[in-house]
Order: structure tokens, then C-alpha cells, then sequence
């Protein structure tokens, strides 16, 4: 690897650890750096330690594990459809998986966070699935737009049956509001102890494919001239892709924005399209990302928090349309 | 002008069986003696007080995101475009909800009459209009470009309509189901005001007809024709978010209407902005009506908004389009 790019990731590793320690400090309750180093590293008592060890610290680790996962997944899915305004959240794999939790909820009255995590990444797969067909099957690839549309229409569907079946059950939306627009807040940091292999793996062969995804970007012709097997590609890329979003998804809910436009961040700061660097990158960065969300979230509204979904919504939009202003197809 | 007037009986029909179903079953031949006469108390209370108003609200809303979404697929010359997809719909909500919301004092009384609601509606569904139409309309217009800026304004729009339920702390659950869009809280003021701003807009539009026509043949040959491009295109533009952020108003989220009704009345052979914008009124009127007639009767004793059954049949449609419109 080039020098370069080594300085870049130290830089960003080192504001991704500084926003990690950051996550632990602020908040309703302040914490000092010295606190934190009195606690961890001299296992002094300190004041509070209960929300530090109990509340921020799981809560920091989600929150920099699902924006990794997050960041990774986007760039995957942005080749693998050649589509650079494609994400998870975008095509509809955030209102799937939050229509398998309300349905295992109101119609089975399921409420254990394995439970709805277990579903969530049900949700993931079938949403997922859908998008390989609609991507891979006979008929011509979608378009940037077209598969945009497509996505906001299967989310739109989804969407309305969740709302229906809410609005049929009224109890259920208090207790799921906050799932439903994706939070890393009190969440049970057990759930990353069950689903850490499917983490594993799927970061296995997300950088197992980098030298694949690499000659994806590539027309399909030259990569039959090349011997390359597209579908096995298309496939593996697909089950990274679905394996990382719903972990994602499991631990801290739908989150939108992220996996967006991380990619599109990593590739314009390290100027290169090689996915051994743009994969990690994008990680990084898409960990920074939600921590900082995460951060801001908990002051929009002191006292109260707001689901960190909404802040990188909020935060994400004028990106995405700082992008779509600069794309050279889209303008002219 | 034929099919004008099977639409219209179409739309009589309809009307008059979401008249007799509901909770109760009456009789046609009472349902009208009840609208005229009013003489049965029992059939008086369940058509003029309950059903009545309801139904009244369901024409014109529909109508109104009818002619909406075919104003807007004019305009852009994509008939994929709909007001709620590119995220107008969502601004209206946004300015609903900051009115209850935002402007309520501590003790939760509103600081300005009930009645200033739509407008902040419609202002919220101007903003994102006007905004939409600077970033992707005025200078050059890209299809693509106008649609991607579309969906990330309604995923903005309704982050920010979450962020302000969550602050407001309770009433959730009925949020939830305004936001998902319903007339089940239709009243008759509601309907004289939805209905004399539908009267008003269509009467503009009616008059601009010709223009619109013109506009759809591109810029240039506008601009040889001596028809002014952008002015016609602003009137359109105004004139769509108005209705939307009206009827959004009272009905909350209804979706897709705006992207079927206008489908349908081009395949109905309205290709000329008139024909178009009547046939899309009244389709989108019937679309409602039965979508609230399926959600008031089919879960009972439940109630499910109309807004979800426009949703369930309007993604899988758009998706066929979609599909279909690639060749």
C-alpha cells in the first residue's frame, strides 16, 4: 500500500478513536477525559461509573460498530449495481426489516431483543433478495434513478403495511417508535455477542471481494473476455452486503444515510476507485459518521434523545444533494 | 366527452355505494330520501352526519391530488413523477406539524385559530416545491436529477416530521395515523374550504390549458410559439403545491394517488391537458373513495386509513411502470 494512503487511514482511525472516546464523555451527564482514563486504565472508582460502563461505553461500541458495517455495505452495493445513489436504506432493506419486527410484534407478540433482531435480518435477506433479481435477472440493469424508484416504492409498501398494522395495534407504536427510526441508545450489547459471526464473515468477504469488485467496475463484456464469473461476484458481494446491513440493521435499527454517502467521502478524499482502500475507508469513516450523529443526537433535544436515524438523516440530505448536484450525468 | 360522462356516472355509482356500506347496511332507495329528506332520524344521523362529510372529503381531496400529480407529470414530462415520491407531500406535513406543534404554547393551546393549519400546509409544500425547483428545474432540467433530489427531501421531510412528533411527546398514535392519511375526521367546513381552493385552482388551470399544452412540447418551440416557459411553468408548480399541501391538510400522507390517477386518465386517451386533468380529478376521487370504503368496513370494528390501501395498491402499480416503462 502506498504511503498515502497509510497517512489517510492513521488520520481517520485517529478522529474514529478520538469520536469513540468523545461518545463516552458527552452527553447529559459529562464525563472527563481523566475520568475516563481514571476508570479504565488505573481502575479507579469514579463517579457515576454505572452510566459510564453501562450506558456510553455499549453504546459507543454499537455505535461504531454499525457505522463501520454501515460504510462497508454502501460502497459494496454502490459497485455490485453499478449505482452510485444506491444504499441499503435507499433501496428498501431499512423498511423491510422494520416491517418483519412490527409484524413479529403485533401479530406475534414478540418483544425479546433476539427476537427482534433474529427478525430485522429476516427482513434484510428478503428485501435484499428482491433487489438481486431486480438487478441481475433477464430483463436490462436498472438505471440510477430507476433503481431508486424502485427502491422508494418497495419502501413505500412496506411502509404502509408497518403503519397499518401499528395503527391496529396503538400500543405497540410507543414501545417500537424508537426501533423504527433506528437508534445505538440502550440498546442490549449482548445482541453483538450472537451475531458476531455473521459480522466476521461477512468483512471476510467483503475484502475477499475487493480484487473481484475491482474488475467489476469493468462492462459486463470485458469481464466475460476476462473469464470473470459475474453471477458468482453479483452472489458474494450480494450475501456481504445482506450479512453486514443486517447485522447493522439487528443492533441498532433502520439508520438511512450512512451507507450512502460514505463511499462517495472515502473515494473523493483518497482520489482512487482501488477497493482495498476504498473499502476500509469507508468503514472508517462511516464509523465516524454515526458516532458524531449519535453524538449530536443526544443534544437536538436535551433533555430528551432523539433516535440517532433522524440526525443522520437530517445531517445526510444536504450531502446527498451536494453529490447529485455534482454528478456529471445528472447535470449538463 | 363520452368518457367524461362515464367517468362522472362511474364516480355517481361509487359515491352512492360508500353511502350505503359501513357499519350499517342502508338501502340505496333510502340512501337518497335521506340525503333530500330528512325525515328518519336513524338514516339522517348515519348519511348527513356521519357518512356524508366523510365522502364529500374523499371527492375532493382525491380530486385535488388527481389533478395534482397530473399537473406535475405534465410539467416534467415524466410519468413517474409524483408529488409524494419527490417529497412535496412530506413538506406539507412538515408545515402542518410545525404549526401543531412548534407553535403551541406550554399549556398546549395553539397561538394562532385552528383554522391557519392549511396554511402552513400548503406553505410547507411550497418550500419544497420552490426548492425542487431551483436545484433541479429552472436552469436545466434533468429528469434523473429532479427525482434523486425528490426522494432525499422526503426521507429529509419525514425525519423531520419524526423529529417533531418525538418533541411534541404524546399523541403519538394519532400522529401516526393523520401521518399515514385518512378522512375519517371529515367535517363539512373542511370540505367547502378543500373544495372552493379546487374550484379556484382548476378554474386557473382551466384557463392556462392551452398554455400547458404548448409548455409540453418542450422550451424551444415554447419559446418560437410565444409561450412563456417559466411563467407557465411556476403556475403549474404553485398551483400543485397548493392543492397538495391543502388536501394534505385535512387527509394527511394519502400516497400515490397523484401517480395513478393521472396514469389512468392518459391511458383513457387525456392527452390533452384538459381532458387529462379532468379524467385524473375524477379518478383520483374514486380511488379514495373506495380505498376509505375498503378500510372502514373490511376490519371491523377497526379502522384502517385510506392512506394505507392507496399504498398497498399504488407501490406495486408503480413498480410495474417501472419496469414497463423501460421497454
Amino acid at each position: 500500500m502506498k504511503n498515502k494512503y497509510l497517512w489517510w487511514f492513521l488520520l481517520f482511525t485517529g478522529l474514529f478513536i478520538s469520536l469513540f472516546i468523545l461518545s463516552m464523555m458527552l452527553g447529559y451527564k459529562h464525563f472527563t477525559f481523566l475520568d475516563i482514563w481514571h476508570h479504565y486504565i488505573n481502575g479507579e472508582t469514579i463517579k457515576d461509573q454505572r452510566v459510564l460502563t453501562q450506558l456510553r461505553l455499549p453504546r459507543a461500541i454499537l455505535g461504531g460498530v454499525v457505522g463501520v458495517l454501515m460504510g462497508i455495505s454502501g460502497v459494496m452495493i454502490q459497485t455490485i449495481t453499478r449505482n452510485p445513489f444506491a444504499s441499503p436504506s435507499i433501496m428498501g432493506v431499512n423498511s423491510g426489516s422494520s416491517l418483519m419486527v412490527v409484524i413479529a410484534t403485533v401479530g406475534f407478540g414478540l418483544n425479546g431483543v433476539f427476537q427482534l433482531a433474529s427478525m430485522a435480518f429476516i427482513g434484510t435477506i428478503i428485501i435484499a433478495t428482491l433487489i438481486i433479481l431486480a438487478t441481475t435477472l433477464p430483463f436490462k440493469p436498472f438505471n440510477a434513478m430507476e433503481l431508486t424508484l424502485f427502491g422508494a416504492s418497495i419502501s413505500a409498501f412496506c411502509m404502509a403495511i408497518t403503519q397499518g398494522l401499528l395503527i391496529y395495534n396503538e400500543s405497540a407504536i410507543e414501545e417500537l417508535i424508537y426501533w423504527l427510526n433506528g437508534s445505538v441508545a440502550n440498546k442490549h450489547i449482548d445482541i453483538l455477542m450472537y451475531i458476531w459471526p455473521f459480522i466476521l464473515g461477512g468483512l471476510i468477504i467483503a475484502l475477499y471481494m475487493a480484487k473481484p469488485l475491482n474488475l467489476y467496475m469493468l462492462s459486463d463484456d470485458a469481464l466475460k473476455g476476462l473469464g470473470a464469473k459475474i453471477l458468482t461476484i453479483k452472489i458474494f458481494t450480494m450475501i456481504a452486503v445482506v450479512l453486514l446491513s443486517g447485522s447493522a440493521v439487528a443492533l441498532a435499527g433502520p439508520i438511512a444515510f450512512i451507507g450512502l454517502i460514505t463511499p462517495h467521502v472515502a473515494k473523493m478524499i483518497c482520489k482512487s476507485h482501488d477497493h482495498f482502500i476504498v473499502i476500509p475507508l469507508s468503514g472508517i469513516l462511516g464509523g465516524c459518521l454515526l458516532l458524531l450523529s449519535d453524538i449530536l443526537s443526544r443534544y437536538l433535544l436535551m433533555p430528551r434523545e432523539l433516535p440517532v436515524g433522524i440526525t443522520t438523516a437530517l445531517i445526510g440530505t444536504p450531502i446527498f444533494i451536494y453529490l447529485i448536484l455534482n454528478r456529471k450525468e445528472l447535470t449538463e | 366527452m363520452k368518457k367524461l360522462i362515464i367517468l362522472i356516472v362511474l364516480l355517481m355509482l361509487t359515491t352512492l355505494l360508500t353511502l350505503m356500506l359501513g357499519d350499517s347496511f342502508i338501502a340505496p332507495q333510502n340512501v337518497l330520501s335521506g340525503l333530500f329528506k330528512l325525515d328518519d332520524p336513524y338514516i339522517n344521523l348515519v348519511i348527513n352526519t356521519l357518512r356524508l362529510p366523510r365522502v364529500l372529503l374523499s371527492i375532493v381531496t382525491g380530486a385535488a391530488l388527481g389533478i395534482a400529480g397530473c399537473v406535475l407529470q405534465f410539467i416534467t414530462k415524466n410519468p413517474l413523477a409524483s408529488p409524494d415520491v419527490i417529497g412535496i407531500s412530506q413538506g406539507a406535513n412538515v408545515g402542518s406539524l410545525v404549526f401543531l406543534i412548534v407553535l403551541t404554547t406550554s399549556t398546549e393551546a395553539l397561538l394562532l385559530p385552528i383554522t391557519y393549519q392549511p396554511v402552513f400546509s400548503m406553505l410547507g409544500a411550497v418550500i419544497v416545491t420552490a426548492l425542487l425547483y431551483f436545484l433541479a428545474l429552472r436552469k436545466s432540467y434533468k429528469r434523473d436529477r429532479l427525482i434523486l433530489i425528490g426522494i432525499s427531501f422526503n426521507i429529509l421531510c419525514q425525519a423531520i416530521v419524526m423529529f417533531l412528533i418525538l418533541t411534541s411527546n404524546k399523541r403519538s398514535a394519532q400522529a401516526q395515523i393523520w401521518i399515514t392519511g385518512s378522512v375519517h375526521q371529515a367535517e363539512y367546513h373542511q370540505v367547502i374550504i378543500v373544495g372552493s381552493i379546487l374550484l379556484i385552482v382548476m378554474l386557473i388551470l382551466m384557463y392556462y390549458a392551452r398554455s400547458f399544452d404548448v409548455h409540453y412540447l418542450g422550451r424551444n418551440l415554447s419559446f418560437a410559439l410565444g409561450n412563456p416557459y417559466q411563467y407557465i411553468s411556476i403556475i403549474a408548480l404553485l398551483s400543485m403545491s397548493i392543492l397538495i399541501g391543502i388536501s394534505m391538510s385535512y387527509v394527511g400522507g394519502i400516497q400515490f394517488v397523484g401517480l395513478i390517477a393521472p396514469h389512468i386518465a392518459m391511458k383513457l386517451g387525456g392527452h390533452q391537458f384538459r381532458n387529462r386533468m379532468l379524467y385524473s380529478a375524477i379518478i383520483g376521487a374514486i380511488i379514495i373513495l373506495l380505498s376509505d370504503l375498503i378500510g372502514r368496513t373490511l376490519f371491523l370494528p377497526k379502522e384502517i386509513p385510506a392512506g394505507i390501501f392507496t399504498a398497498l395498491i399504488g407501490s406495486p402499480f408503480f413498480m410495474y411502470l417501472l419496469i414497463k416503462s423501460r421497454k
